[in-house]
């Protein structure tokens, strides 16, 4: 018995290599939620998701399922997905600019088009969605710099292609780039940072060595590889670094500004805000400077060895690993990894098995392909799952119901006002929500971390359901039957289909489509009585009221 | 069952009576009952500038605030000249776009707590430089430092200071929820292990639209999506997000229309979202009767005060919005009649480098700060003016991050007191007061 498992269980890895081979795309899949659970499991990742578990998968790693989507990844299981991804071009938002016209006397804000049109529509959807979560750690702000003007935006978009560039890269040449990015330049101030004046009490600018370590790279204290904190003999955590590393750091990120810039203390109007920023020595801070680690950056040095040093050093730092590991797991899958997660993570962070540090496309695999992630438990027993951020409910919505537009832009660029963030819209380079907030009372006392919540309070709870029921409400083609150019309309034909037939077959769909498999008895009922008190013969009707409801439940307000 | 469950579980009125049954009740009554008292904490986010915000212009002073600050000084002339009752001879000026609380110091309605900070105990520059007492963790990072100036308890930083006079205060209000309120945005500050704080936004409560009570095409709909929010779903993140949802739809079907219904105040509200914030806790102030309550806490923040960069011509702009926004709340509050009820007083990260990077400042200790209010014994100065020299007595270093001589702890104690706590209370809430003289300060009436 148990040899012929093993025998099957090979023969099923075999044939799904060959079929992840031969595989050419979305099949027609059938909604199987449940995959019976019978004892001992297979490996997860050779496991074939079932419709749920791939929806589930999904929500992990895209702007939201599609029933498209959920069949390719039924047809390719989880790893050759991810490997199909991962070969799939850069959807660029700087591209967008050509693609689309745009009123250019109402550019505000003009680059979240550009982020929406790609966070629904872009292929690389793993991609687009990992460069959305460094997005929020190494966090620039269209409040913090010079984001007018087509020039403005088209540099937000830029910045945001960095990150897309470098989400299946290496964390280095991210580390490298962003540094010398001048958006990241102007928002925490490490353009025209000059060297020492001791006469006038002139300082380097410590903004950026400061907010590089703390928040992009390293962290504030020392950690084990499995992310908890060193702890010394009288049991304090240690910091990473002090007052001196930072300002030795400042003095390396001194003399860099504008790439066109005609001189240091340049204020042409046609300022580069794309090119990565170039040095005028002159302003550099030449002596040996101390950073982090008892790490020292020699006397004399070009400005570019100076800067690529530090960042090497810094790169190599032990922390790095897991700081980077658990932040990812945690916009990604889990707000409450176990440490057994973060250090298999962090291990690939440290070598990605061909003895390269900081290959990312490893450590997305590692992050997505974990027993934790794809088992849904966690090894420590706290909860597994996390709030979903409040624009990834309104992506997945859009997505799931296919929202067109007459002229093919998605024009939606208020959305902090209602959903309390939005893309390159942070209050400052701490994101929108810290990454250990606990909300006071059951999730605090049992010393769970649920960052997503520090923007979920009493003045946005309603704002966000309103828009939510606004947009499925008001905003579908039944009810905007011709609609303007601009209304961003979702389609329910396929559900008004379903529910033609019985108000159970749409449950269903919407379960697996909405929330991968995991719709409460509960609920199940609640929609079924709500579906009963609306003319059979309105189907169209039936069908709305069911995606408002689910979609503003708080069932899908959560990945688990 | 924790009293926080309690309230969680729907209307003021059944928490109210349930408050009896809880040990916390006979601690907390000692607050007395009867009149009304407000605490209004606006934290300046990213660390202000408070040694550009209030200026020592006597001749020696000023030119050591000069050669220290270069060109990130305000030049003498530009001044707005004060005399701190306790200064004697000494000459202060107010930064130039401080007309407004230059007016309010004149005549009594505010006053400034010099060189606070965050501090485990007293520690001048050569124990600094010796590394020989306790120091805060992670001096000079802004969240850190702006968590622990909203904890006030270097050892645990586990609630704030805010939830724990809130804690002491709900037993005084007939709706506990509305004890303590952030507006826009959720507050550490305000956090407790007991009683649930508030965060709403600047323009009041937004109603329910699809799922709204009184209208008749949405009560299917708003039947069934309540009943979504009336189950144990046995995941604490589902949980958690169901309850924010009932209990904010419950406020704002309660509260909302009160606050809608309070009428436009006459005094003209300058421009800035700090004025709209500071507005939305008078309202609130304004139905105090009507709701039942004797004793609350707010928390507004205003941002922008990392100058790093363009610090001259950034500080211009947050320093007007300052002074316009905290005037027209005192206007406001006396326009209520209740300017001798509300004590407003500010916060921030840290102050700032008294040297520059040549064009902005950097993260620092040490800070200035405001406090203001018919009950505030204003037009003076309370604390030590530091030295402000470069590797003087004062700095930290050499970098003109001057050492605070007043704690958070210290600082607060005088506002504590005058909302009604008794010494013993007020060390229970600061329990690190006792590394400090407790009655170093006292500002109030």
């Amino acid at each position: 018995m148990q040899i012929t498992k093993l025998i099957y269980r090979s023969l099923l890895y075999i044939f799904f290599l060959l079929f992840v081979a031969a595989c050419s795309g979305g099949s027609e899949g059938e909604d199987d939620p449940a995959s019976p659970d019978t004892g001992e499991e297979p490996p997860a990742h050779v496991d074939p998701p079932t419709s749920g578990k791939a929806s589930r998968f999904l929500q992990q790693t895209t702007f939201g399922a599609t029933t498209d989507s959920i069949n390719r990844v039924v047809d390719m299981g989880y790893e050759a997905w991810i490997d199909w991804q991962m070969t799939l071009p850069v959807t660029k938002h700087t591209d967008y600019y050509n693609q689309f016209t745009y009123d250019p006397e109402s550019t505000w804000s003009l680059y979240v088009d550009a982020w929406w049109h790609r966070s629904l529509k872009a292929e690389d959807q793993l991609r687009q969605r990992v460069a959305f979560a460094l997005s929020e750690i190494w966090v620039v702000s269209q409040y913090g710099v010079s984001s007018g003007g087509i020039e403005g935006n088209q540099s937000l978009s830029n910045y945001y292609d960095i990150l897309l560039q470098h989400s299946f890269g290496n964390y280095r040449d991210l580390m490298q780039d962003v540094t010398l990015n001048p958006v990241m330049g102007e928002y925490l101030s490490m353009l025209r940072n000059r060297k020492p004046d001791l006469e006038r009490n002139i300082r380097p600018d410590e903004n950026y060595a400061r907010e590089l370590m703390q928040l992009f790279t390293v962290g504030l204290v020392e950690l084990n590889l499995d992310g908890s904190p060193k702890l010394d003999a009288q049991g304090n955590t240690i910091p990473t670094y002090d007052q001196a590393d930072i300002e030795g750091l400042a003095h390396v990120f001194t003399g860099w500004t504008w790439q066109n810039a005609e001189r240091f203390w340049w204020w042409g109007e046609s300022r580069d805000l794309i090119s990565p920023m170039r040095v005028f020595p002159e302003f550099h801070a030449d002596g040996e400077k101390r950073i982090i680690n008892g790490g020292i950056i020699p006397a004399g040095q070009t400005p570019e060895q100076d800067l690529a040093q530090a960042l090497d050093h810094i790169f190599n730092h032990p922390n790095v690993g897991p700081f980077v590991a658990k932040q990812l797991i945690q916009k990604l899958v889990t707000s409450n990894p176990s440490p057994e997660y973060i250090e298999r993570v962090a291990t690939r962070f440290n070598d990605n098995g061909s003895g390269v540090r900081g290959d990312m496309k490893a450590v997305i695999k590692a992050i997505l392909l974990d027993e934790e992630a794809i088992s849904g438990v966690a090894a420590h027993g706290k909860p597994f799952g996390k709030l979903k951020e409040p624009i990834l409910r309104l992506s997945a919505f859009w997505r799931a119901f296919d929202a067109t537009t007459g002229n093919g832009t998605y024009e939606f660029r208020w959305v902090d006002n209602d959903f309390a963030q939005g893309p390159l819209k942070s209050p400052s380079v701490f994101n929108f929500f810290s990454p250990s907030y606990q909300p006071a009372g059951a999730l605090r006392d049992a010393d769970i971390v649920a960052p997503e919540f520090e923007i979920h309070t009493e003045g946005t709870m309603a704002k966000m359901t309103n828009h939510l029921h606004w947009r499925s409400v008001s905003m579908n083609s039944f009810e905007r039957p011709s609609p303007e150019a601009k209304d961003i309309i979702v389609d329910y034909s396929v559900e008004r289909d379903l529910v033609s037939a019985s108000d159970d077959e749409l449950i269903e769909h919407l379960n697996v489509l909405l929330l991968a498999g995991t719709m409460s008895d509960h609920m199940k009922t609640v929609l079924k009585d709500y579906l009963t008190t609306i003319d059979a013969d309105n189907p169209e009707r039936k069908a709305t009221e069911a995606i408002s409801l689910v979609i503003t439940s708080p069932e899908f307000a959560v990945q688990r | 069952m924790k009293r926080r469950d309690f309230i969680k579980l729907g209307s003021a009125a059944v928490a109210t009576s349930g408050l009896m049954s809880f040990g916390q009740t006979a601690k907390a009554l000692s607050i007395p009952t009867g009149d009304y008292k407000a605490l209004v904490c606006i934290f300046l986010l990213g660390g202000n500038d408070g040694f550009n915000m209030i200026v020592p212009t006597s001749n020696f002073d000023y030119d050591e605030y000069a050669a220290s600050r270069q060109n990130m000084a305000i030049a003498k002339g530009d001044l707005l000249p004060v005399s701190p009752i306790s200064y004697g001879n000494s000459s202060f000026g107010f930064h130039p776009q401080l007309a407004e609380l230059q007016s309010l110091f004149t005549s009594g309605k505010l006053g400034v707590m010099a060189n606070v900070g965050n501090l485990v105990e007293p520690i001048t520059r050569q124990q600094y430089l010796e590394r020989s007492k306790s120091l805060p963790d992670q001096l000079f990072s802004h969240n850190d430092q702006q968590d622990q100036w909203r904890y006030v308890d270097p050892q645990v930083q586990k609630t704030g200071l805010g939830g724990r006079v809130m804690d002491l205060a709900v037993p005084n209000n007939q709706d506990p929820l509305l004890t303590g309120i952030s507006i826009d945005g959720r507050t550490n500050w305000l956090s407790s292990q007991l009683n649930l704080d508030l965060a709403i936004g600047r323009n009041g409560f937004d109603q329910y639209s699809y799922v709204a009570p009184d209208k008749n095409w949405t009560q299917d709909r708003r039947a069934a999506f309540k009943a979504l929010l009336d189950s144990n779903y046995q995941d604490p993140f589902i949980d958690e997000f169901k309850g924010l949802q009932s209990r904010t739809m419950e406020l704002v079907e309660r509260v909302g229309s009160q606050i809608d219904a309070v009428p436009d105040f006459t005094t003209l509200k300058p421009e800035g979202s700090l004025a709209t914030k500071l507005e939305m806790v008078a309202k609130i102030i304004a139905i105090r009767a009507e709701l039942g309550m004797e004793r609350q806490i707010f928390y507004v923040g205003m941002g922008g005060y990392d100058t790093h960069d363009n610090h001259i011509s950034r500080q211009q702009a947050l320093f007007t919005e300052l002074s316009q926004s905290m005037k027209y709340f005192y206007d406001v509050t006396a326009e209520l009649g209740v300017e001798q009820s509300v004590t407003s007083f500010t916060s921030s990260d840290f102050g700032r480098t008294l040297t520059s990077n040549g064009d902005g400042t950097d993260h620092a200790w040490g800070n200035h700060q405001l406090i203001m209010g018919g009950a505030v014994r204003g037009g003076d100065i309370y604390g030590q003016i530091p030295s402000l020299e470069i590797s003087g007595p004062d700095d930290a270093n050499d970098d003109g991050r001057i050492i605070p001589t007043t704690s958070v702890e210290q600082y607060m104690a005088s506002p504590l007191r005058w909302f009604g706590l008794t010494d013993n209370e007020i060390n229970g809430v600061m329990p690190n007061l006792a590394a400090f003289d407790p009655n170093a300060v006292d500002f109030m009436l």
